[in-house]
C-alpha cells in the first residue's frame, strides 16, 4: 500500500469512529432533554397539588379579620372550631354545583366531627347571592365578600378554593377544585375527617 | 349636505376570512338604534304557577316549546332540573332528575326539541352525555359526548351538531361545530377559532342557528357572521361593527392570565357575543352586551346577512347562556317579576312584526346636496 493510501484510510478510519462518538453524544443528549422535560414542566394536577401544599400552614387570621370587619358575625361562632372555609367566585357554574354535590353527601360526617362550614362568595351581586344561597340551601352559613377579601387573598386560582383552618385561622388542609376530577374532592373530605377525627 | 338615514351603513370587503365565500363588512356607525316596540309587540307574560314543593334555581332559562304549546325549562345551576309548563304557567311534570342513572342528569345546561318527532336532547355538561326523550318525556336512550358542549343542534334528518366556543374542542383542533353520530363518534368539525381568541378570553356565548338547511354560526369573540353548509363550507361572511359594541383587544399585562381581578376588568372592555337567535321564517338576530354593562342590544339580519335593524336594546331579561328562545315569530325569555312582594318568574312573549317580503325598514345613508 503507498503511503497517500494508507493516509486516507487512516483519516477516514479516525472520521468514521468520530461520527460513531458524535452519534452517541447526540442519542445520549436526546435522552436527557427528554428527562429534563418531563421533570421541568409540571403538568396542571401537579400544579394544583403544589400550590395546595404551599398553602398549608399559612396563616389567613388577618382576612377572617377583614371579613369580620365586614360585618360577618357568622364567624364569631367559629372561633373554637375547625372551620371548613369555601371560597366560590362565580366563574363556573359546574363547578360550584359539583362541589356542592359533594359538600351535600359529606355534610353529615362534618357536622359529627365538629367542623363547621363557611362558605364565602365572591365575584357577585347581592341578588344572585340571594338566590343561589337559597337554592342550594346553605342561607345559614353563607356570606357575600362584598370587599373581595378572598379574591383578593387567592386572585391567582379562579375555581373553588376548600380550607380547613384551626381556631387561630392556620389553613391546615386545602383543596382547590379540578372540575374533571371529582374523586380529588371527596378524597379531599376523607383528609379532612381524618384530620378532624385527631383534633 | 344632510343626512336622510336613520344611521349609515357601509359596505366594503371583509378584512379576512373564508376564500371564495361572500364576505362583506357592515359598519353601521351611527345612531342611537332602532326602539324594541318598532320591531316586537309585547305579549303577555305568562307567571310560572309554583308548586309549593318546587323551587327554581338562580339561572332558569326556557329550554324548548313542545308541539303542544308546553314550556319546558332548564334550571342547570343549584336545583338541577327540568320542568314542564302548560301553556298558561301551570306545572305538569319534570324531565328526567338529578343524578347518574339511566335518565339522569347533573349539569342539564342546554337542549334541543326535534319539532318532527317531539323527542327532547338534553344535553348534560357534567356526565358529558346527551339523553334523549320521547314526546311525553319518557327516558329513550343517551349518547356520549366526547366534550362539554354548549349547544346541541339536531337536523331534520336527524344529524347532530354541537358549538362549543372553549379554547380546543375534543380532537384538541379550534374547530367551534362538531358533527357527530349516535356512537358520540366526530365525523366533521367546522369552522375555526377567530385568530384573535386567546386562552384568557373564554367565555360563554355565541352560537349557531339552523335557517334553510344553513348554518348561521358566531363565537362570543368576535362580531362575524359565518353561513356554512352542513358540510362546513363557509359560503358567505359577515363582519359587522355597530355603535354600542366594543371589540376585543389582545391585553397588555400578561396578569389578565392569571389574576381573577384583572380578568373581570379585562372582559369589561369589550363586548361579548351573547346569543344568536332565528327570528320568523327566515331571519337571525345576534345579541350583544355593550362592554362592561348588563344591557343587551339586538341586530336582526336577514338570510342573506342583509342587516334589518341594529342595536336594539332588550327590556330585562334574565342573562343566561340560552335565556332567549324562538318559536316563528315569537320570541321568548324569564324575566323576574314581583307579586305582592314575592319574586317569582314569568315568561315573556314578544313578536316579531316584519314581515318576510315587506319592505326593508332599514334605510342606507343617503346624501343629498
Amino acid at each position: 500500500m503507498s503511503r497517500p493510501a494508507a493516509f486516507i484510510g487512516i483519516f477516514a478510519s479516525v472520521l468514521l469512529l468520530l461520527n460513531v462518538l458524535l452519534l452517541f453524544r447526540i442519542s445520549g443528549l436526546q435522552t436527557q432533554n427528554k428527562i429534563w422535560k418531563t421533570k421541568g414542566v409540571l403538568n396542571l394536577a401537579e400544579q394544583r397539588a403544589l400550590v395546595e401544599h404551599g398553602l398549608e400552614g399559612e396563616y389567613l387570621g388577618d382576612e377572617i379579620e377583614l371579613l369580620r370587619r365586614e360585618g360577618f358575625r357568622l364567624l364569631d361562632d367559629h372561633v373554637s372550631k375547625l372551620t371548613l372555609l369555601y371560597s366560590f367566585t362565580i366563574t363556573c357554574d359546574r363547578c360550584l354545583n359539583m362541589e356542592m354535590d359533594i359538600y351535600q353527601t359529606n355534610a353529615s360526617m362534618l357536622d359529627e366531627t365538629h367542623v363547621t362550614p363557611l362558605m364565602v362568595f365572591g365575584n357577585i351581586d347581592q341578588l344572585l347571592f340571594d338566590r343561589i344561597v337559597r337554592s342550594f340551601g346553605i342561607k345559614e352559613f353563607s356570606i357575600r365578600d362584598k370587599e373581595e377579601v378572598l379574591i383578593k387573598k387567592f386572585s391567582k386560582l379562579t375555581t373553588p378554593i376548600i380550607l380547613l383552618i384551626n381556631s387561630n385561622g392556620r389553613i391546615l388542609a386545602a383543596h382547590i377544585s379540578d372540575y374533571f376530577d371529582r374523586a380529588k374532592s371527596q378524597r379531599f373530605y376523607e383528609k379532612v375527617f381524618n384530620i378532624a377525627s385527631r383534633t | 349636505m344632510f343626512l336622510i338615514a336613520q344611521f349609515s351603513c357601509d359596505r366594503k370587503t371583509a378584512p379576512s376570512g373564508a376564500e371564495s365565500a361572500n364576505k362583506k363588512y357592515l359598519s353601521l356607525r351611527e345612531g342611537s338604534g332602532s326602539k324594541f316596540g318598532d320591531y316586537f309587540s309585547a305579549g303577555r307574560k305568562i307567571a310560572l304557577d309554583l308548586k309549593d314543593e318546587i323551587q327554581i334555581g338562580p339561572k332558569p332559562s326556557i329550554g324548548a316549546l313542545s308541539r303542544r304549546g308546553e314550556f319546558i325549562i332548564l334550571d342547570s345551576f343549584g336545583v338541577r332540573q327540568i320542568l314542564v309548563f302548560d301553556t298558561n304557567g301551570i306545572y305538569k311534570t319534570r324531565i328526567g332528575s338529578q343524578g347518574t342513572g339511566e335518565g339522569q342528569y347533573l349539569y342539564p345546561d342546554n337542549m334541543f326539541l326535534d319539532q318532527k318527532t317531539g323527542r327532547v336532547y338534553v344535553s348534560d355538561g357534567d356526565l358529558l352525555r346527551i339523553l334523549e326523550y320521547d314526546e311525553d318525556y319518557r327516558y329513550l336512550s343517551e349518547i356520549a359526548l366526547p366534550v362539554y358542549i354548549e349547544q346541541l343542534l339536531v337536523t331534520k334528518e336527524g344529524r347532530f351538531f354541537c358549538f362549543t366556543s372553549g379554547s380546543a374542542g375534543p380532537d384538541g383542533a379550534d374547530r367551534v361545530v362538531y358533527e357527530f353520530d349516535r356512537t358520540g363518534r366526530i365525523k366533521n368539525s367546522f369552522l375555526r377559532m377567530p385568530k384573535t381568541f386567546v386562552p384568557a378570553a373564554e367565555a360563554k356565548g355565541g352560537g349557531m342557528v339552523h335557517i334553510n338547511d344553513m348554518f348561521y354560526i358566531i363565537t362570543p369573540y368576535e362580531y362575524t357572521i359565518n353561513r356554512c353548509n352542513a358540510s362546513g363550507k363557509v359560503t358567505a361572511q359577515v363582519r359587522i361593527k355597530t355603535p354600542f359594541y366594543t371589540e376585543m383587544k389582545m391585553y397588555a399585562d400578561k396578569k389578565v392570565e392569571t389574576d381573577l381581578n384583572e380578568r373581570k376588568r379585562y372582559h369589561s372592555t369589550w363586548s361579548h357575543i351573547w346569543w344568536i337567535i332565528n327570528i320568523g321564517k327566515d331571519c337571525l338576530g345576534v345579541v350583544y352586551n355593550e362592554a362592561g354593562t348588563k344591557r343587551y342590544y339586538l341586530d336582526i339580519f336577514t338570510s342573506d346577512l342583509d342587516i334589518i335593524a341594529h342595536s336594539i336594546l332588550l327590556p330585562n331579561l334574565i342573562a343566561t347562556p340560552h335565556a332567549i328562545h324562538t318559536a316563528g315569530n315569537d320570541l321568548y325569555w324569564l324575566e323576574y317579576i314581583n307579586s305582592d312582594g314575592i319574586e317569582n318568574i314569568a315568561i315573556a312573549k314578544y313578536s316579531f312584526r316584519y314581515l318576510h317580503n315587506s319592505p326593508m325598514p332599514v334605510r342606507e345613508e343617503v346624501e343629498t346636496q
